[in-house]
This record gives structure tokens, sequence and C-alpha cells, in this order.
């Protein structure tokens, strides 16, 4: 079926440049899109500046995307609906003051003249400098400061989202955001909460096995089992995804990468069609071989710590994941407050001696 | 005497192995097919708009990060010879980061094998001409000990840390893992069977019967575990109380490799009951796919004359067992001497490949140091059995090794087993003929002799037992050559030929008349 609109009709979304927003933003450039991504895609993005000197990014809904994809009403609601989630959230994470959370500067809508669909709804973030994956590559010399500092704010982020009954879904390299300050000061924030969970709110990706990017998704998701209950679907996910970032900022391999290697190609979610719980011992043991090759890997002072961490983060069953201690007394078996603790005693640790503070 | 190998009533008992040499089986498969929903997520277009977004953002930087990403997320979504991906695996060759360059050195040697396989063959033992040192098998324990230890809930390895203390005889800790294995099995059938097989081997039926009844949905919904409950069964003379169920799963929609071994099983009742067609109808299903089990199982029903292996040989990965029996009927001694100890090493810890070995190697083969090692090995998991024990003493005495043989024959207890007392008995006739006591050696083979010929059915060890007196005699150059191969004459009289003693008798005859 065609789109509604002719793909030479203006796109709104896509002339913002040069104007002007509500709070005094101005539009500097149009960004490129990148080519796929988790979620609709409903959107185009803008460096903007503001005259007191903050820059932002721009996340410009494009309804002219929606209107040219097949089944046109539906791709409408989910564009709607997805930006309508995020910019919540985001007001949602501002009234908490979750520091490690991308914050979300301003929200609002603007009219472009002269085209079918003129409004463009919009929420503008703080513009992170680049992701991790690039910090990593020109910042070696930081090493396992780095490294492990964002981690730290990444386990913290996470925690905050968590004490506001929101799981994240999709946490990985690319949405662990590296930002500079007008001094220079380097901090790292949780960004792209687009595929994000509010155990309050529904959410039309909340039926979705796989609500994130599959590289970082746990074990029980990738092999089609989905747990019901928010803890070991969301919360167990989170944390999940977070010991596979560590695997990731320390190997530069994801621990499903690894477990796909490490697998017999009979056991691989490409090819298991049985249940789970009936490939489970078989995950397990190639589990248990990996943590003795990432502590190979690593090979710093600080392997035995993070293949310990990396062992609870990404034990393949949903229930025991997170830290044993977290589970006793009936608290949340899923709170991250061992975790975050112990990344920032590990970068403490890793950075003495430095002043770099990222 | 001679060797002997012992009963020879074979059922379908499950194999064990360490896991990872099981999954030849299809003993590791799920039988049946999850909804196509779980499939699918990975495999829409998803999977190549997140292998694209990945390409972009190395494209835009050509970082090692960002071609790491590209390569695991090629990995993970078996997207490998995406364009682009190769060319980021490039990238990470001779990179700071050894787990992603190995990964990245994988997609561009396209190899699809996994390390896995490799250290595969590090854990396989196929050694055949030492026996494995104490040493080695205690290295395994401690490795599988610290691997549970840091891996508590690993059931697969709690199972593999049994069968290594099996393989020692160290039985009170072999136990206590399958104990700790079964309790974290959560109904997986590998660790099931394992388990069953271990309670069989100590000889505890009941314990076994227990594991795999111990939840009646998974034993009615899976052929394996029905197999091997039908097995252990027939094996401990039990009612079989689950034929219908079994023939009810037969009957379902699972792939023959999974059907195999429980078609095996119901063939063997229907043979033992004397239904020969409704065997061979269900051992021709068995043959579909067969496990090596099976395969095993068919050649034994050869030897009891039901044909139901088709023209061309078969074959399954680890056979060896069917190899040792199929090599027996072409009469290829010297293979199934061979065939046997790999059975031996695959199965270490049993006590059939043991004394199939050792006989084969030592009576059929006269390969005397290869039956030793056989014994030996298997006296490590089974101490004290009387059959190895003589065994080891038989080809001992052959070897030459007379003050060991002697040790050995004397060593053996036995409580009240007539038959086994006269294979010791014939055995010692031997010994005292090679420590050049002919007059004992012929008192103690011609006791034997008439004992077996008291006992019923004791024609065959009768004939044995006169075959390696006569032997021994034209070895002596003594004057009773005459005597001991009429005597063999008149016990070989109702053999059948191409039978054991049929062909050690004819190969007497060839020494006799060499000798004589």
């Amino acid at each position: 079926m065609e789109g509604a609109l002719p793909q030479t009709w203006p796109n709104a979304a896509e002339l913002l440049t040069g104007s002007t927003l509500d709070g005094g933003w101005k539009v500097v450039e149009l960004l490129p899109r990148r080519p796929g991504a988790t979620g609709g895609n409903f959107s185009v993005g803008y460096r903007v500046e503001h005259p007191d000197g903050r820059q932002g990014f721009c996340k410009a809904l494009d309804y002219a995307s929606a209107l040219s994809r097949p089944n046109t009403p539906e791709a409408l609601h989910l564009a709607t609906e997805e930006y309508i989630f995020e910019r919540d959230l985001h007001r949602k994470c501002e009234e908490r003051r979750m520091s490690r959370i991308l914050t979300a500067l301003d929200d609002g809508q603007t009219f472009v003249p002269n085209c079918p669909i003129g409004q463009v709804d919009y929420i503008i973030f703080e513009l992170a400098q680049y992701d991790v994956r690039r910090a990593l590559d020109v910042e070696a010399d930081l090493e396992a400061t780095l490294r492990l500092r964002a981690l730290h704010n990444v386990a913290a982020g996470l925690r905050q989202l968590h004490q506001a009954h929101i799981a994240h879904q999709d946490v990985k390299p690319s949405n662990v955001l590296i930002l500079r300050n007008g001094l220079g000061e380097r901090s790292s924030k949780l960004g792209d909460l687009g595929r994000a969970t509010d155990a309050g709110r529904p959410a039309l990706h909340d039926v979705y096995a796989i609500a994130g990017d599959r590289q970082y998704a746990p074990p029980e998701q990738l092999y089609g089992a989905v747990p019901v209950e928010f803890g070991p679907r969301r919360l167990a996910c989170d944390i999940y995804q977070l010991g596979g970032l560590t695997t990731f900022m320390f190997t530069g391999a994801t621990m499903n990468s690894l477990l796909s290697a490490e697998l017999h190609p009979s056991h691989s979610w490409l090819a298991w069609s049985g249940t789970y719980s009936e490939v489970l011992p078989y995950v397990r043991d190639a589990f248990g071989r990996i943590l003795e090759k990432i502590r190979a890997s690593i090979g710093s002072a600080v392997a035995g710590d993070v293949t310990d961490l990396i062992r609870h983060l990404c034990e393949p069953e949903p229930t025991c994941r997170g830290y044993a201690v977290s589970k006793i007394g009936g608290g949340n078996p899923y709170a991250l407050q061992k975790v975050v603790s112990r990344f920032d005693l590990l970068a403490r640790r890793a950075s003495k001696g430095s002043l770099v503070s990222v | 005497m001679t060797a002997t190998k012992g009963s020879d009533n074979r059922v379908v008992l499950p194999r064990w192995r360490a896991w990872r040499d099981s999954r030849n089986s299809g003993e590791l498969e799920p039988l049946r097919s999850q909804p196509e929903r779980s499939r699918s997520l990975l495999s829409d277009s998803t999977s190549e708009a997140e292998i694209s977004q990945r390409l972009a953002d190395f494209k835009a930087w050509n970082g090692t990060y960002e071609a790491a990403d590209v390569v695991n997320a090629a990995i993970v979504l078996g997207l490998e010879d995406y364009p682009g991906v190769h060319e980021a695996a490039k990238t990470l060759r001779g990179s700071s980061l050894p787990a992603v360059s190995e990964l990245a050195e994988r997609i561009l040697s396209h190899d699809s094998s996994k390390s896995d396989d490799i250290l595969h063959e590090l854990e396989s033992r196929a050694n055949l001409d030492a026996v494995q040192s104490r040493d080695e098998d205690g290295t395994r324990v401690a490795w599988l000990r610290s691997i549970v230890q840091s891996e508590p809930r690993n059931s697969l390895r709690w199972a593999d840390l049994a069968l290594a203390h099996t393989v020692l005889g160290n039985k009170r800790p072999a136990a206590r893992a399958i104990r700790v294995a079964v309790s974290l099995a959560d109904g997986n059938r590998f660790i099931l069977r394992a388990a069953a097989r271990f309670h069989v081997h100590e000889g505890d039926f009941d314990a076994a019967h227990s594991i795999l009844t111990a939840n009646m949905d998974n034993l009615v919904a899976d052929p394996w575990l029905m197999a091997a409950e039908i097995a252990i069964a027939d094996m401990s003379g039990q009612r079989i109380r689950y034929t219908s169920h079994g023939r009810q799963l037969l009957a379902g929609d699972f792939p023959p490799r999974h059907i195999s071994e429980l078609a095996s099983a119901l063939a063997t009742l229907e043979l033992k009951a004397g239904r020969i067609k409704r065997a061979r109808k269900l051992f021709e299903q068995a043959l579909e796919d067969p496990t090596e089990n099976s395969l095993a199982q068919a050649e034994w029903s050869m030897e009891r004359g039901i044909n139901v292996l088709p023209p061309t040989h078969l074959h399954a990965p680890q056979d060896f067992e069917a190899e040792t029996r199929h090599s027996l009927r072409l009469e290829k001694f010297r293979d199934a001497a061979i065939q046997a100890r790999l059975w031996q090493e695959d199965q270490p810890f049993a006590l059939e490949p043991a004394t199939h070995a050792s006989y084969i190697a030592s009576t059929l083969a006269e390969d005397y140091k290869l039956a030793i090692i056989a014994c030996e090995k298997g006296l490590i998991a089974n101490p004290g059995d009387p059959i190895l024990l003589n065994n080891l003493a038989f080809s001992q005495a052959n070897a030459g090794l007379i003050e060991a043989a002697k040790r050995n024959i004397g060593s053996i207890v036995m409580a009240d087993d007539a038959k086994k007392l006269l294979i010791r008995t014939a055995t010692s006739g031997l010994i005292a003929f090679r420590q050049n006591d002919p007059h004992l050696g012929r008192e103690l083979y011609q006791e034997s002799i008439i004992g077996w010929t008291r006992q019923e059915n004791g024609n065959v060890g009768a004939a044995m037992a006169a075959i390696f007196w006569a032997r021994e005699e034209i070895r002596a150059r003594s004057q009773h050559v005459i005597p001991a191969l009429k005597l063999v004459d008149s016990l070989c009289d109702k053999i059948p030929p191409g039978s054991d003693v049929d062909i050690l008798r004819h190969r007497l005859i060839d020494d006799s008349e060499h000798q004589i």
C-alpha cells in the first residue's frame, strides 16, 4: 500500500534548520539519519544552540515518515505514542532529578509553513560529545578508570530508573553518552528511553519479546522465553544488559557474541527449537567457560572483580540474576545498590592518584 | 581356562559420557519445535537494521570499538557474511582485544566449527595402548571440582564430576555429585539418564527406576527417558510397566533419532518373547536414524540370528560397540579388539566393554598386552571384579607374567558362583602349566571340565576349558595331547559352527598339525 503523502511533498521535520524554537533554541544543523534503529525511527535529529551557550540535540517527530509507511494509521499511532511516552518519561526523570539519565532540556511543538503537515513536535536533550565506543577509541589512555566510572554511572542511572519503576530495556554502548560541560569536565549518562517500560504506564513496545537491541538482549529473550512479571522480565533484562555492556567495555566482545561462539551450533538461539529451560544447562556451561575467557582477556588488576560482576549481572537464569545479597530479606531481588557500590569502589581504586573525573 | 566376556544379555542401557561427548547422539536436542514466533525474532528485517546501524557508525568513525560492535552483532544475529562485516573484522586483526579478535578471525576464516569442538577433542580419551593413569583421572576430578565450586548451579558439570569419580571407583563422591546434578537438572534428559546409568552401575535398579519415574509427565512424553526405563526394567527383571506408553511415543511425530533407542528397547522385549516379526519391524524403525546404542543392539540381535541390519553397513558416531560386534561377526578379531578398547574408552566405568575387550583381545585376537590394559582399566572402576581379574591373570600368564598372574588369580573373591569358580580353576590350570607344573595344570583343567559338564548348559564352558587344556598339552609336547584333543572333539560335537568355541577348536587343530 502506498503512503498517504507523495514523496515530493516537503517534510516539515526536515526543514527546521535556521528556525528558532520555543525557549530560544536555534536549530543549527540537520544531522544525518542513521540507518536502522530500534523502534519505528520516526524522528530526525538536529544540533541546536541556546543563546546562553548551551548546546543540545533536538529529536523532531517526523509525521511525514509515519505517513509514508504502509498501514498509515498504525504508523502514525506508533510515532505519536513513542513520542509522548518518551517525553513524559523524561519529564518524570526530571521530576525525580535522575542525574545519570540524559536530561531532556525542553520539549514543545513548532510549525513549518507551506507543508501539508506543518506541526513538528520535538524534544531537546543535552548534547553528548560521543558515545562510549568512541570514548574508548580516542581515550584509551584512561583505560580502566574511564570504563569503570562510565559503568558506575550507567548502573546508577539504571538504579534511578528502577526506583521509579522504569526499566530501560536498551542498555548498550551507543546509548552510554559522554558529555562535557562548559569547564571541559566529562561525565557519562544513559540515554535513549525510547524502549523503556514504565510499570505504571503501558507502552506500545511493551508487547515485544525483545524490546531493545538483540545484541544485548538477555538469553531468555533470544530463546523466545518471556517472563511475565516486571522484575524478571524488565529489571533482570536491564541487569543483563549492564553485564553485557561491562563485557563489551573490557573485552570488545559482547556476552551474547561470546555465548554464540561458545555454544554448540545446535544449542544456539538461531537453531534451538526447544524451551529456554531445556537449553539453560548448556547456556550455563558455556557461560562458565566464557567467564574464564573474560578474566584472561582483561588480564589487569581488576580482572577478578570485573569478572565477578559480570558473573552476577549476566547470570543466565533471570530469577537468579543480580547480587545474591540483594535477594536476602525479602527486599527487591533486582536491587542495584551493591552493583553501583562495587563499580564505584573499583573506579575509585583504578583512578587513585589520578585527577581524571569521567 | 580362558578369558570370558560374561553374560551378554544386552539391553539399550543409556550411555554415560561427559556431556560434551554426548552431543552426537541427539540426546541433547529438543524433542519438539517451539512456535515459530521465537525464531522469527531473529530473522526479520530488524536484524538487518541493527547491523546496518553499526556499520554506519563503523564507517563514520572507523574505530576499534565500532568494528567490535559490528562483529558482535554479526555473530549474534547470524549475519557474518553481511556486506561490510568482513571489513570491520579485518580492523580487529591484531587488536589489543583478544576476545573480540578471536571472534573476528572466526568470521574471516568462515570457521563454523566452534572452540567447543576443539575442546571436545581434548576431553575425549583414546590412547588405547595405555591405561589412563589414576593421576590423569584424578586431575580431571580436580578440574571438575574447581568448575562446580565456581559454578555450583552447573548441573552438567556435576554429572561429569560424578562420571569422573565413577571411572575412578569413588562411589560415595560419585553418588553425591550425581545427586546434586539431579537436584539441579529440572528434568534435563541427559542428567536423568546419566543418573539412571550410574545407579545401574552401582547395581541399584530401584534407584535408577525412581530417577526416571520421579516425573511421570516427563517420562511418558520423552522417548529417551522411556527407552531407559524399559531397558533398565528389562535388565533387572522387573515388570515392564510402560510398554503401551512406549508404543504411543513411537507413533508420535518425533524425528527418527529421538525414537531410535525406544524402538530398540521395545524390539528387544519382542525378541526375548520370541515375536521375531514384531522385533524386526521395531528394529527397522530404530535403524531409520540410529544412535550407536541402537546399532549395537541390532548387531547383538544379528548374533542371535535375527537379521535386522540392512546389507549396507550402517554407521553412527561413537559406534564402537556396534563395530566390535560387527567385526566379530566377520571374524576380524584384531579389529574387534581395537573397537572394543575404543568402546571401553568411551564408557570407561562400565564392566561390559572391559570384559568384552579383554576377552576378545586375549582369546580371539591373542593380543595379551591389549587385554591386560583393558583389564587394568576396567578394574579401576570395578575393583575386584572376578571376570576381569580372571581375564587379567589369563592374559598375564600367556604373556609370561606368571607371578602377576598368580597374584591376580589368587585375589579373586567369589561367594558361590559355581561357573566363575570353574573359570578360575581352569585359569589356575593354565598358570600351573606356564610355571612348568603340567601335572597340577592337568588336574585343574580336568576339574574344571568335569565341573562344567555338571552345569546346566555347561557344554560351551567345558569345550572351552578342554581346548585350552589341549593347547597347553601341545605347547608342553606332552603325551596327553591325543586324549586332550579327543576330549575336545567329543565336547565340541554340539557346538554350532562359527561360534567362538568352533573358531578356537579349528585354531587348535591347526596348531596340533604343526606341532605334532
